[in-house]
């Protein structure tokens, strides 16, 4: 499991479970973010992957209160950092 | 109170708006009382539905509008919805006033919503629906407060009890005076501004509900990743299981009902153009049409009740991976599941796909998948010729060879979806994204009226072009009228007429393409006439073969298992599988994609699949067998 400083920027497609995150930034193709940030997933929510797709491939996230499924490789398009300020090992 | 006149007034018009899965299908229900789909699954609402309600000469249209996020569409139906809302729509009428459906336990992504909606200036109410829910988790909504603070009336309603709903209606029906929004930030506020606003106000008024633990309960075990997957392949065998097996009798009762009615046509009425008209033309149209509506109708009596349960977005998350490789993804899944069906359905409900590329896809496969036309077809053809032997005591023949044909078809279509994917559909414009919906338990009321609404749509959209057809195939059989010579027995009589109808004339003409398939004559004309609708070949071959059954005493089973050879009913089976046989279908798809260019696509790719399998599965058999 990588260890989350809170000055690094990780795709939330590679955050471990239930690690609360803040969005960052964005990269990627302008209307797939817009529609993120529609969503609720804008800079400085705070959210948690709470699940990984039985197949693979996708992730749920929960985020003001709902909870979205999001394809890994759409979601490497949102970067997150660690939601704490001392340090990254907090659990939920 | 103010008096009432007694002319009637024009209607006004009020737009139902809000996030996808808000509530505001049940609201419209309950509000209009009028039959429409309300699916517990984003976006399901593929149409604005138009309802409405009157009272003391005053009329109230309600437009029942896709979900949206904000005013900039990422999909057709949100870019359906904003048309719509700025008085856009070609043919539709601007709304007067804005119903905003918020669901209590999402405000803070509903109150976002409202200030992208406050740029429209409209009058405006808010309708708070799952109040029940908020309450049940310990949540606290000062509805007060937000009519206060936004200056616009707040009702609180439980759709599903119809609570609340007499005071959205009265207020409706007198036309009481509503706000505009009035919102303390810019109208050119970004979304992260709309955001940080919602929140302040939600924080004012909303005291939180504890986190849906139910629903998370749930979860464990439906997205776990063995038992989730245990459950997803109990589901789709139930489901398919009980399409075909209760929807078998219905079926068999529809068309022993049409045959009493021929025979007693036949009976009652002297031979003759009339009687003719009636028993083989009308009469087998019309059967021809009804004997799909009880697998269409339970397909989606299954279908909303996995939906309105919030089961469909755990579906749809669960095989994206498997769809996605073939370059669709979870929404797709839906409507291939209709293409089981009935493929019109189906590609009305693509609209929930959010990507063009993704969706024209879907669209352009659902023609694979085996619908209940070709069930008919299967049917009598595999009965016929396919040697009614078990393997190994259990599985017969014949059940292993229909389910073949499924899965060729539907295996056939996912490699198809993905050579588009990389050629002609490549890219995609939306993210794919799931909300999951806390588990609820479906109405009987929802999922009744969804499915007669489906029936209804099928008997529309199918039946009219499917009876239209029939009548104009019977016509071709019956010109011109083929005089037999004198003392002629009445058989050899009916076979001349068909011999020498048009419609045989059209059959011999074009034997010599299907020859190489292996077709006769007879094959050929019934094949031509499926373009009315797939199940036609049945009633024409029953047509086609009413000599020889008449002759012998035979059923058109046992008249087909002595003049089709099993290598020629394998090539039959093989083009039903792909081709492309349905005017209907055709006519949805340009409808859909907006141009003549992918229905002729479809039924070009469709077609060339039929022709190289069949011909290649004809002379493979005929090379082994003999």
């Amino acid at each position: 499991m990588p260890s989350l400083s809170t000055a690094q920027e990780i795709p939330l497609s590679q955050i471990p479970l239930y690690h609360p995150v803040v969005v960052s930034r964005y990269s990627g193709d302008h209307s797939f973010i817009e529609r993120f940030r529609e969503l609720g997933l804008t800079h400085g929510t705070q959210l948690i992957v709470c699940r990984r797709a039985p197949l693979g491939g996708s992730i749920e996230v929960e985020c003001r209160g709902a909870r979205l499924g999001l394809r890994l490789q759409e979601a490497a398009m949102i970067y997150v950092r660690c939601a704490h300020t001392q340090n990254g090992n907090g659990k939920l | 109170m103010g008096t009432v006149s007694s002319e009637t007034r024009s209607p006004h018009t009020v737009a139902l708006v809000g996030l996808p899965n808000s509530g505001k299908s049940t609201l419209f229900n309950a509000l209009t009382g009028l039959r429409q789909r309300t699916a517990n699954y984003p976006g399901v609402t593929i149409e604005p539905l138009i309802g409405h309600f009157q009272r003391d000469g005053r009329a109230i249209v309600v437009v029942d509008l896709p979900g949206i996020y904000s005013l900039s569409p990422k999909t057709e139906d949100e870019r359906l919805a904003i048309e719509f809302l700025h008085g856009r729509l070609p043919g539709g009428p601007s709304p007067e006033r804005l119903i905003v459906v918020i669901d209590a336990t999402q405000l803070e992504r509903g109150l976002t919503l409202v200030s992208w909606l406050a740029r429209l200036h409209l009058p405006t109410a808010l309708v708070i629906t799952m109040i029940d829910e908020l309450k049940a988790r310990g949540g606290i909504l000062d509805t007060e407060e937000i009519e206060r603070r936004l200056g616009i009336p707040v009702f609180t309603v439980v759709g599903r009890k119809g609570l609340g709903v007499e005071e959205l209606r009265h207020s409706l029906l007198r036309w009481e005076p509503w706000g505009i929004p009035l919102l303390d930030i810019s109208p050119d506020a970004s979304i992260e501004e709309r955001y940080e606003w919602a929140r302040e106000l939600s924080y004012r008024v909303l005291h939180l509900p504890r986190p849906d633990i139910r629903s998370e309960r749930i979860d464990r075990v439906v997205l776990h990743p063995v038992a989730g997957l245990l459950i997803f392949g109990l589901v789709m065998l139930v489901f398919f299981q009980t399409i075909f097996t209760v929807a078998q009798p219905a079926m068999g009762a529809i068309e022993n009902a049409i045959g009493w009615l021929q025979g007693l046509i036949e009976a009652w009425l002297p031979e003759g153009i009339v009687r003719n008209f009636i028993s083989r033309g009308l009469l087998n149209g019309v059967g021809a049409v009804l004997v799909f509506l009880p697998q269409i109708m339970l397909l989606y009596f299954l279908m909303t009740i996995l939906e309105d349960s919030g089961y469909f977005a755990r579906a749809a998350f669960l095989v994206d991976r498997l769809l996605g490789t073939f370059g669709l993804q979870g929404r797709s899944f839906i409507p291939i599941l209709g293409g089981f069906a009935c493929a019109i359905p189906a590609l009305l409900s693509t609209r929930v796909i959010p990507s063009w590329q993704e969706r024209l896809a879907t669209m352009l496969i659902i023609p694979l998948m085996t619908c209940s036309a070709r069930l008919p077809v299967y049917t009598v053809l595999i009965a016929a010729t396919i040697p009614p032997v078990s393997l190994g005591g259990m599985l017969s023949l014949q059940a292993l060879v229909m389910m073949g044909l499924y899965l060729l078809g539907a295996a056939t279509g996912l490699i198809v979806a993905w050579l588009l994917r990389h050629t002609l559909l490549r890219g995609a414009k939306a993210p794919f994204v799931v909300e999951f919906p806390p588990y609820r338990l479906p109405t009987w009321r929802n999922v009744l009226g969804h499915t007669w609404s489906s029936g209804r749509q099928f008997l529309h959209t199918a039946g009219t072009v499917i009876l239209v057809l029939s009548l104009v195939l019977w016509i071709l059989t019956e010109i011109p009228p083929v005089e037999p010579p004198p003392e002629t027995p009445p058989l050899e009589a009916q076979r001349l007429q068909l011999e020498g109808s048009l419609a045989g004339q059209l059959g011999h003409l074009l034997q010599p393409v299907f020859a190489p398939l292996g077709f006769d004559w007879k094959i050929t004309i019934a094949l031509l006439g499926s373009f009315a609708a797939r199940e036609v070949f049945v009633s024409f071959m029953g047509q086609l073969y009413a000599v020889d059954r008449e002759a012998s005493g035979d059923t058109l089973r046992e008249a087909l298992a002595q003049a089709i050879p099993l290598p020629v009913a394998v090539s039959v089976l093989i083009f039903y599988v792909y081709a492309l046989q349905c005017i209907s279908t055709m006519a949805v798809l340009r409808q859909e994609s907006g141009s003549w260019r992918w229905p002729l696509l479809a039924f070009g790719y469709t077609f060339a699949l039929a022709y190289g399998m069949s011909f290649t599965a004809y002379h493979l058999l005929q090379w082994l067998l003999y």
